[in-house]
């Protein structure tokens, strides 16, 4: 009995049957903030990617069909071929029953033989239909996973940052993972059905046209019931993994996050959150669940029209037209093999439907995102930077809320000159570091590297030629030997030892238990923060830029580590022009010139000696600082 | 204190396992009268199934052979019927039976949730992708006994009984069924394990691949900026080769499979049509029944296919039930308890607590944790004290005693410990150094734990909650944060404030906390990610929103903004207090000096 009782204790978030049994939208629960933030993770359109429209992703499909034309022919013309030799089994049998009522016992044996014979061929022609379904099916996948990857590769920051992540991840990873699994299994299934069921409809025919009553009886039953089903169960089915999506969400941050949780007494407001989540996909789940039984309801009707129709039309055959018994245990076989497949058909539909959705989501990736692309063909002659009238703002101008976050400017940058960007957050320091960078296109204004206009030069030199080392620091999955080799392919063991030895990583990296063979990232050894900054601070020593751009958050304040690192950063450096985005005002007293920015202009420019003598607000902020 | 050695507590954790009850136990216990009738139902509509190609093997014989329409339009007509009647019975069998899996489902992944975020849980260390995967997943599959229960059960009984029919029909007839069942058991068994050794393989070839790209993704960043865009897509395709090799050699092995089932399937009828055919020849077996025999024998492949899944499909089914079981017993739980579901019904009972009084400070004494060697730090009532480490070790074990961990703190008089941390919270917030939002909107996250009078519902005080918003965010130097968000404090977060920087995160996390006006207020390192002149900004803002005189604050940290800020200032050096002062004079000492400088 204790277990109602626990169904009691959900309360409000316990399921009952009048949820799905009432037509009205799933019913509100729990407190108006987790319904409020479950009903903004359930929204739509929350992804902000491009969604390709069926007709679009049918048309991509049949462009990957025709690439594969030969692949494509062949898989046709097995799964033809098993189909008409599972379709001849019931004629097989058929004359058995003839051969009885002739009263024939030797041609028994031959017969019996002839169905092993016709079994075996079918045996052989659907294992190959299947691998060849299932191969073609894996093939284009894989070449549509690399191309969502290749396109999520080049999406710009901005996008990226509105977006968050999540969208792009799960595109990458779940959109892909679901097709597989359909391409795995479900697929070979499903197009093995449909030619079976047509060439049963054709085998019906074949053996009296009387049957073309049957068949056309029968046939737009099940064309009236499909067109009701699909469209409704794709949308449940769409709205119910959208559920499921984010109630994985909501429960991850909650695990990630229970330090905060537990600190905040967040505990109760959490798990209801995931209950409302749950249960709002539990009920689209029942949704679909009563929607089954309606088609079940519905195609229940053609299915017994056939039976019915298969024997009155036997007697009608036999007794008026002179068939034998036999066709009409063929006929009858014909429509009794039909009933299993319908009901799987129905049973997978669940996957086909995710998985369409999947391909929806990732040809929506692949045709409407652009490869990045060289946008001319000069190259940076040397390490200066002259930036002319550059100003940016976010947001959109038409509709008045663009956002200005920098000024117009002019800045001018000599090769090797070491420039520290000093302001409050929303100075702007960051924005303008990444259009020096390059990885900001700015909204007015040039951008030249060594006489070279971005707009208008080659990618893969530019790309080269400047770097920029941002807050984020991203250990990559893997050995820490192939993390570096992103920045420098087929880097010797050597050259990779140097420059860990220059950021001072020697050491630790040296008492790793496989040296920089240890496997580092997400699943191997954890790195710490002022490790990971080291390691991205030796890609750049690898990838070698002629121009360095650094906004990176200093480390927690480990006395020794942020001294480390800041001798790390002065020597990934040297030699180089580097832009600091200095977060400590001992950074920036090192640099050539410093730059003090505020909303978006830049308020104050010189070196350090010369600002601290001039008592602005560089001073200010100096003389607090070293108090 | 004697700690049990890891092995002991390991078979502790077994024991306690093994104890819990189990969970398939409790999902049939709880269905135990659905099933009751479900099941009778269940063999009812199922036999249906079984019953159509035997009655139209009668009616072929007894109507249309024997040439009699009434008979064979009755039959028809019959057969209809039954079947109508078992069409309904299977839909009410379906429905009861996915109604109470997803309610299980939902209860099991409610009470596992619950679990987890339980501040009375035990603490495990499992990864979070882990926990995650147990509470839906798992929860899923384990909840499908009630999928296969309905359907394995008149399964079965249907094959049996088609089996014993066989048998007294004709002795040879039962052999080849057997021999059929036999045959496919072996493909089956042979097949279904080195295939399923093939998808493993796929699976983890494909699982790397995703890795890859998410890993990929998520240091996209790095990647861009560096500039190595092509460098990471050759990577990510070689994985993706890798993965299609494996994907293309289990297609060849499902194909195999599907083939042989084939095969086996085409050699049965082939058996069943010879044998029932002679019989009929010798007379021992009427053309009715020789068409009945064969139309079953067609039929029943699905159900035999569909059996012959169900031990694998047991196997996963019951390894999910004991993830579930072994996640609630290691957190201390057992899945029919009630306290854990009351959670999710009680949502923010406490949230809407009024403004608490003056908690009587802070007091850190004699404490001997990990390195600290009987440190005793003191925050009275209205006072604002910096603690300044100089090793970061230190900071941490002092943040490990006000976990609870171990004894020594004391909010007022009340001691801290494991059992009144969690009463406790009302009065004493450690806002944790790692920044976790959730997914709201700015007011929302702001509005965590706001006291009761001015908390932000919509209702006509709107105007006062934002303006105890606008204050926090100044406390924590965040305004600039209404200008840069697109709907101000209405701009949603997304979880943990992915689409904001770093030093956003931190100010937010820092608004929350002095928007909350707890009485006692601990901060750890709150200004690491923000640049130098918003430090300033924020320590000015910060201490003058907390200086009440029913308030007490704690900061740990060594940024010199908020140690000058602050009324006083502690010197931790090697686990032990020693200086206690004003910032300013404190700076005369040559260790402090370098510290905070560095």
């Amino acid at each position: 009995m204790s277990t109602h009782a626990a169904h009691d204790a959900l309360g409000a978030l316990a399921l009952r049957r009048e949820d799905w049994t009432r037509p009205e939208e799933v019913p509100a629960a729990g407190s108006p903030a987790a319904e409020e933030t479950a009903r903004r993770r359930l929204a739509e359109h929350a992804s902000l990617l491009p969604i390709a429209d069926g007709r679009a992703t049918a048309r991509y499909m049949l462009g990957r069909l025709r690439a594969h034309a030969l692949e494509t022919v062949l898989m046709v013309l097995t799964s033809t071929l098993a189909a008409v030799l599972a379709a001849v089994l019931p004629r097989l049998i058929g004359d058995a029953v003839t051969l009885v009522g002739e009263r024939d016992g030797d041609a028994l044996w031959g017969l019996g033989a002839l169905i092993i014979g016709i079994g075996a061929l079918q045996a052989v022609a659907s294992a190959l239909a299947w691998a060849q379904v299932s191969a073609l099916g894996q093939r284009i996948l894989a070449e549509m996973r690399e191309d969502v990857i290749d396109r999520a590769l080049d999406l710009p920051a901005q996008t990226m940052e509105q977006a968050g992540i999540g969208d792009a991840l799960s595109r990458v990873a779940d959109d892909v993972d679901v097709t597989a699994r359909a391409v795995n299994n479900v697929v070979p299934t499903l197009v093995q059905v449909s030619f079976f069921v047509v060439l049963t409809f054709v085998g019906m025919v074949s053996l009296s046209p009387w049957m073309l009553l049957l068949v056309a009886a029968v046939v737009p039953l099940y064309v009236l019931a499909g067109r009701w089903y699909l469209p409704r169960s794709g949308a449940l089915y769409r709205r119910e993994r959208i559920a499921m999506g984010a109630r994985a969400q909501g429960l991850l941050s909650a695990i990630h996050g229970s330090p905060t949780v537990h600190a905040y007494g967040l505990e109760a407001r959490e798990t209801a959150h995931v209950a409302v989540l749950s249960r709002t996909a539990a009920v689209l789940g029942m949704r679909v669940i009563v929607l089954v039984t309606r088609v079940v309801k519905g195609i229940n009707v053609p299915e017994n029209i056939a039976i019915a129709l298969s024997l009155v039309l036997g007697y009608v055959l036999v007794h008026k037209a002179g068939a034998s018994v036999g066709t009409v245990t063929a006929a009858c076989i014909y429509v009794t093999s039909l009933l299993w497949p319908m009901m799987m058909t129905i049973f997978t539909l669940d996957d086909v439907q995710s998985a369409a959705a999947s391909l929806t989501r990732m040809v929506g990736v692949i045709t409407s995102i652009d490869p990045a692309a060289s946008p001319g063909e000069e190259v940076p002659r040397d390490a200066s930077i002259e930036l002319h009238g550059v100003s940016h703002a976010y947001g959109d101008d038409a509709e008045g809320a663009e956002r200005t976050v920098l000024r117009p400017l002019d800045l001018r940058i000599t090769p090797g000159e070491t420039i520290a960007l000093v302001g409050a957050s929303g100075a702007g320091k960051s924005t303008l570091a990444a259009i020096i960078a390059g990885t900001l296109l700015p909204r007015h204004g040039r951008v030249l590297h060594g006489g070279a206009d971005l707009a208008h030069a080659d990618l893969e030199a530019v790309r080269a030629h400047a770097s920029i080392v941002s807050q984020d620091v991203h250990v990559f999955r893997g050995t820490l030997a192939s993390d570096l080799r992103l920045a420098r392919d087929g880097a010797s063991e050597d050259e990779l030892r140097a420059a860990l030895g220059r950021v001072g990583a020697l050491g630790w990296v040296d008492a790793l238990p496989l040296g920089l063979a240890t496997e580092v990232g997400e699943k191997g050894h954890q790195l710490s923060a002022e490790q990971a900054q080291q390691v991205a601070l030796a890609r750049v020593l690898l990838q070698d830029p002629r121009v360095l751009v650094m906004d990176e958050a200093t480390a927690d304040e480990g006395s020794s580590g942020a001294r480390v690192l800041e001798r790390a950063a002065l020597a990934a450096a040297e030699g180089r022009t580097t832009v600091i985005v200095a977060h400590r005002l001992s950074q920036a007293q090192e640099a050539d010139r410093i730059l003090v920015m505020a909303d978006g202009r830049v308020v104050e420019e010189g070196p350090h000696a010369q600002l601290v003598a001039r008592g602005g607000t560089y001073a200010r902020l100096w003389s607090a600082w070293s108090a | 204190m004697p700690f049990p050695s890891r092995s002991s507590r390991a078979d502790a954790r077994r024991d306690a396992r093994t104890a819990a009850p189990s969970v398939l136990g409790s999902v049939l216990r709880a269905n135990r009268r659905m099933l009751s009738y479900i099941l009778p139902l269940s063999v009812f509509s199922e036999g249906v199934e079984i019953l159509v190609p035997i009655a139209m093997g009668i009616v072929i014989d007894r109507g249309i052979v024997a040439g009699s329409l009434t008979a064979t339009l009755l039959g028809a007509l019959a057969i209809v019927g039954v079947r109508v009647a078992g069409m309904y019975a299977w839909i009410f069998v379906f429905l009861r039976t996915q109604e109470a899996r997803m309610r299980e489902r939902h209860r099991l992944r409610v009470t596992a949730t619950a679990a987890v975020l339980d501040p009375r849980s035990r603490r495990i260390e499992r990864p979070a992708g882990e926990v995650l995967s147990i509470a839906t997943s798992d929860a899923d599959k384990a909840s499908d006994v009630l999928d296969m229960l309905p359907w394995a059960f008149p399964a079965s009984l249907v094959v049996l009984g088609v089996g014993v029919w066989f048998l007294t029909l004709d002795a040879w007839l039962g052999l080849a069924l057997l021999g059929g069942i036999a045959a496919l058991v072996v493909v089956i068994r042979v097949v279904t394990p080195a295939l399923s050794r093939r998808y493993d393989a796929q699976q983890s070839e494909a699982a790397e691949a995703a890795a890859t790209a998410t890993d990929l993704v998520q240091g996209l960043r790095v990647l861009q900026g560096l500039g190595v865009q092509s460098r990471a897509r050759a990577r990510y395709r070689e994985r993706s080769r890798t993965a299609l090799c494996a994907a293309l050699v289990n297609a060849r092995f499902s194909g195999v499979s599907s083939g042989l089932t084939t095969l086996v399937t085409a050699v049965m009828l082939a058996a069943v049509v010879v044998i029932s055919a002679r019989a009929a020849l010798a007379g021992t077996m009427t053309l009715g029944t020789l068409i009945a025999v064969v139309g079953v024998t067609r039929s029943i492949m699905g159900q035999l296919q569909g059996l012959s899944g169900v031990p694998v499909w047991w196997a996963s089914m019951s390894t999910s039930a004991r993830r579930v079981r072994d996640l609630l017993a290691d957190l201390g739980w057992s899945v029919d308890d009630e306290r854990l579901t009351e959670l999710a019904g009680s949502e923010g009972a406490e949230r809407t607590a009024a403004r608490r009084p003056g908690a009587g400070g802070l007091h850190l004494i004699d404490i001997r944790h990990r390195t600290l060697q009987g440190l005793d730090v003191s925050v009275a009532d209205g006072e604002i004290v910096g603690l300044a480490c100089a090793s970061p070790v230190d900071a941490d074990a002092i943040i490990a005693v006000l976990a609870g961990e171990a004894p020594g703190a004391h909010v007022g008089a009340r001691p801290l410990d494991a059992a009144a941390r969690q009463e406790l919270r009302a009065d004493l917030l450690v806002e944790p150094h790692t920044v976790d939002l959730f997914d709201g909107t700015l007011r929302e996250q702001l509005g965590t734990r706001v006291p009761a009078p001015s908390r932000g519902d919509g209702t006509e005080d709107t105007v006062d909650a934002d303006a105890g918003a606008h204050a926090a965010l100044r406390a924590a130097g965040a305004e600039d944060l209404l200008r840069i968000l697109p709907d101000g404090l209405d701009s949603r977060i997304l979880d943990r404030g992915a689409n904001l920087s770093g030093g956003q995160r931190q100010r937010i996390a820092l608004a929350r906390a002095v928007a909350s006006d707890v009485p006692v207020l601990v901060l750890q390192d709150p200004t690491t990610a923000v640049d130098a002149v918003t430090e300033q900004r924020i320590a000015e803002a910060l201490m003058a929103a907390r200086r009440q005189e029913d308030r007490a604050t704690l900061v740990l940290t060594r940024a010199p903004a908020l140690l000058r800020g602050a009324d006083r200032v502690v010197h931790v050096r090697d686990g032990r207090v020693v200086a206690d002062g004003d910032h300013q004079d404190l700076m005369a000492d040559d260790d402090y000096r370098e510290m905070v400088q560095r």
